[in-house]
Parts: structure tokens; C-alpha cells; sequence
């Protein structure tokens, strides 16, 4: 592969990884990471400690599709929980590929001619 | 006509295993790896099994009599619906079963169609027959546990089928529900058959690998985080729900069916209880009976390698070399300048020339290809290209 190829390969890795990474905490906090969702140790320490914790509250409706999905095929709660499976699901197909296109060229046979002693 | 079934999808099979290297090299191909495929999804049900079992309460309890509800059914609604990513383990779990019996069929069948199922193969064949009817049996009582309707009608009509059995029925059935009908202790049972059987599948595995020195037990990274992968988007596509809790004083007739573990019932329902064991207990020793001696007879008969007694140096990288442990060492003869003699264990020696090749002292060969002649081969082929 050209250098130019692979330098797009790799930026559009880091941005797959980027977006991956902001996914599964996105997901994992009920697909809106509103306060409320927020774990309870970071809760405490935002009350009593007076830090900010952002709340992305308006980034529920990105998940409404989602939820409609898991409403229908028969889930009743904890929504986040299947949307964090998926993003990772996904992540790990994304890190196979990166995995198999590194190992590829360590993977390719080598003919070797057998020479008796 | 046996024999040219598995010939022409061989050919199938190895233009399928080319085409798939040349996109991801025979280091990623899983089809180097179908014995270990199914391993792997073995540890992923232990671990996730593993974290079911500690919120998991296999009691009936009366529930539908109480006010607090704490049974089977409940527990697994907790898991499902209350503990954080307890829908996600359990659908690990229900998947990587799904998930390994396919993986299993396409294990058997790719050793079939490739002719590694006999002759010196036999043992991993039968036992890997046997395993295959475990895990299918160990799935169904999987879906005995979570108590819902659907468990209700299996166990009902397994207890029954068991009964129907001539001499040994009654015992089974008795067993089966450990005692004369469901209570709490039934489903105790079943979570020790659940757990149990699978541990014991460990012991099977040991049996299925006896025979082969190196045995591929572990794909590699890539395929692992693929395995897993087609897992945790199932996960999120069909979601793992139960259905209404089993009630002991109803008679709930129709579920949804799991057709990689649960066709068994579909047969059930459909025949005859006495020509469902016939088909079941024939269809199983029929598996085993096909790396039998006459149905391959003129098929490929394989010549074991001979050992040039007074080549032979008793130095051992033919033994160890071996896949199939065909080769021993045993003490050489009074008189030998060494100390060991390879002998070579016709009946597990598949003829494959691996020893040949770990021979420096060109004292082991194959009776029908010598090896100067593969020698003769190789170079003519070398100076053709």
C-alpha cells in the first residue's frame, strides 16, 4: 500500500477510535449521560465538592431508534446495557481488522523447500 | 459412491479455504481453527455461566401462593431486567451456546467432507459425538432453568418421554425430577445437571484430544474478538427475554422454539414417543458408527510408516513429531549401539509423512511413497517453475 493510503488507514482508525471511545460511556450511561445517570461516586463528589459534571441530557433523542428496537424485541429496562453490547461489539470487529491487517504480513505462507540431511 | 460424496466436497471446501486466505492469510482463516472454535465459546459459558450462578435461586418455591416472589423465574428476572449488564451476561450466555452448537456442526462436517473422521481418527469422531449430544442436552436443561412457561412444557414432556422408556423409565423420570414430581428439588437437579455435565465436558475434551500431540485448542486474538463480537451485537439485536412464569396448575401448551437446542422437542411433539427414541437413540449410535471399518474399506486405505531398524537411531523426533502419537520409543535390541528403537503404531498411523520429514537418518519411510522419491518429486517440481 502507498504511504498516502496509509496514512488515511490510520486517521480514519484514530477517528473510528474516538467516536468508539465517547460511545461506550455514552452508552453505558442509559444513551444520554444526563446527571442523573451519572455514577454514584461521581454524583457525591459533584454534590459535596461543588464539580460540574456535564449533563447530555440532549443527546437522548440519538438513542430513541434505538430504545424503540429494544422495546420491541421484548427488553423492559436497562437500554444502555444492550446499546454498551453493541458499541462494543462493534469496537471488537474494528479492532480485528485493525489486528488481522497488522498480522497479515506475518501470516502469509512461506514456502520452504525440504532438504533432507 | 460413499467415498465420492466427501471427494467432491473436498475439493468444495479447499477452493473455499484458498479464497479465504488470500484475503486474510492462513493465519486468520478460522477454518485452520474449527476444532478450537467451539472451545472457545466453552470458556465464554463457563465465565458468564459463572456470573449468572451467583444471583441465580433454583427453587419453584410455590411462588404463584406468595407475596414476595423469590424463585427461579424471579431470579432471572432480576438478572434480566435489575442487575447492571445481567441482560447482557445472560445473553452471552444463551448465544455462546447457540453459537457452539453451530460451531460444532461445522467442526464435524468439515472433518467429514476432509476425510479426518476414521481409521486412526475413530476416537475423536465417537467422542466427539458424544460431546455434541452433552451440550445438547446441557442446553436444554439451560432452558429449564429460567422457569417460564416453555420450561414448565419441557420438563413435562421430558419427564414424560423418560417414562416411556421400557425398564428403565421410571427411573429416569425419577431421577430427571429428583423425586416422583416437580417441587424445588427438581430444579436443583437441574442446575447440578447444568453444571455438573458441563465440567464433565472437560473430561470428554481430554478424551477427544488423547490422540493428537499438538491439538489447536485456541484461535488467535482477531478471531477471538470476532467471536465475541458476534455475540455482543446479538445481544443487542434479539434480546434474551422470558416468557410468563410457570405455573405448576396450568397446562401452557405452545412456546417459541429454539431450533439449535430445543428440535428434539419439535420431534416429540410430532411423533410418536416410542418412534422418537428409536429415532434418537438410532440417529446417535448411527453418528458413531461412521468411521466404521465398512463403510470405507475402498475408500483410502492409508500404509503406516515402517522404520529402518538398522537405520534407526532412537534420537525420537519422529515421536515427537508425530500428530497422532503413532510412534514409540521402547528399548532397542541387546546389541544396538543406541539406547532406543521408534516402532510405529500401525492402527493410529494416518500416513501423513511427518516423520519422514523429522527423520535425519532417512531410517522411517512411507511403504508406497519413499522418500526418495517425494525428494524426486520436489525437485522436479522446483526446476518445472
Amino acid at each position: 500500500m502507498g504511504k498516502g493510503l496509509n496514512s488515511i488507514l490510520a486517521i480514519a482508525g484514530g477517528l473510528l477510535c474516538i467516536v468508539i471511545t465517547l460511545a461506550l460511556p455514552w452508552a453505558e450511561l442509559g444513551m444520554d449521560a444526563s446527571f442523573q445517570n451519572w455514577p454514584e461516586w461521581l454524583k457525591w463528589l459533584s454534590i459535596n465538592l461543588n464539580i460540574p459534571l456535564p449533563d447530555y441530557s440532549n443527546l437522548a433523542n440519538y438513542a430513541s431508534e434505538w430504545t424503540e428496537h429494544l422495546k420491541k424485541a421484548g427488553a423492559e429496562s436497562r437500554f444502555g446495557d444492550y446499546a454498551y453490547a453493541l458499541v462494543m461489539g462493534l469496537a471488537m470487529i474494528a479492532s480485528a481488522v485493525g489486528i488481522a491487517a497488522i498480522g497479515r504480513e506475518d501470516g502469509e505462507e512461506k514456502t520452504v523447500l525440504p532438504v533432507k540431511k | 459412491m460413499y467415498s465420492s460424496i466427501p471427494k467432491g466436497m473436498t475439493d468444495l471446501t479447499l477452493a473455499i479455504e484458498k479464497a479465504t486466505n488470500a484475503v486474510l492469510t492462513n493465519k486468520y482463516n478460522p477454518f485452520y481453527y474449527h476444532g478450537a472454535l467451539p472451545q472457545f465459546y466453552l470458556w465464554v459459558l463457563f465465565l458468564s455461566g459463572l456470573l449468572l450462578f451467583a444471583y441465580y435461586i433454583p427453587t419453584i418455591d410455590n411462588a404463584y401462593f406468595s407475596e414476595n416472589l423469590v424463585n427461579a423465574w424471579t431470579s432471572v428476572d432480576y438478572i434480566t431486567d435489575t442487575l447492571p449488564f445481567g441482560a447482557v451476561v445472560r445473553g452471552i450466555h444463551r448465544y455462546a451456546g447457540d453459537a457452539m452448537v453451530i460451531t460444532i456442526v461445522l467442526h464435524a462436517l468439515r472433518v467429514w467432507i476432509t476425510d479426518r473422521y476414521r481409521q486412526y481418527r475413530w476416537t475423536q469422531w465417537v467422542t466427539g459425538i458424544v460431546l455434541l449430544l452433552m451440550v445438547l442436552f446441557i442446553g436444554q436443561t439451560g432452558y429449564y432453568l429460567v422457569w417460564d412457561e416453555r420450561s414448565l412444557v419441557l420438563t413435562r414432556m421430558t419427564s414424560s418421554a423418560l417414562e416411556a422408556l421400557p425398564f428403565v423409565g421410571p427411573g429416569l423420570k425419577a431421577w430427571f425430577l429428583n423425586g416422583a414430581a416437580i417441587t424445588n428439588l427438581t430444579l436443583s437437579n437441574f442446575l447440578f445437571i447444568h453444571i455438573g455435565l458441563s465440567f464433565s465436558l472437560l473430561f470428554g475434551l481430554w478424551l477427544h484430544y488423547v490422540r493428537m500431540t499438538r491439538p489447536v485448542i485456541t484461535p488467535p486474538p482477531a478471531i477471538n474478538y470476532i467471536l465475541v463480537a458476534v455475540l455482543l451485537v446479538f445481544v443487542f439485536l434479539l434480546p434474551i427475554t422470558s416468557g410468563k412464569m410457570a405455573d405448576i396448575n396450568a397446562q401452557p401448551t405452545s412456546f417459541e422454539i429454539d431450533w439449535f437446542f430445543l428440535w428434539p422437542y419439535w420431534l416429540l411433539a410430532h411423533m410418536d414417543t416410542t418412534m422418537y427414541w428409536v429415532l434418537m437413540i438410532g440417529g446417535s449410535v448411527a453418528l458413531c458408527l461412521v468411521p466404521f471399518p465398512s463403510l470405507y474399506k475402498a475408500a483410502h486405505p492409508v500404509e503406516a510408516a515402517e522404520v529402518v531398524l538398522n537405520k534407526c537411531t532412537g534420537c525420537s523426533f519422529c515421536s515427537k513429531d508425530c500428530p497422532y502419537q503413532a510412534i514409540e520409543m521402547v528399548p532397542a535390541p541387546a546389541g544396538s549401539r543406541f539406547k532406543l528403537l521408534a516402532t510405529v503404531k500401525a492402527y493410529r498411523c494416518s500416513g501423513c509423512g511427518v516423520c519422514v520429514g523429522a527423520c535425519a537418518f532417512d531410517a522411517i519411510d512411507l511403504p508406497n511413497l519413499l522418500d526418495t522419491d517425494v525428494t524426486a518429486k520436489i525437485k522436479a517440481l522446483a526446476e518445472t517453475k
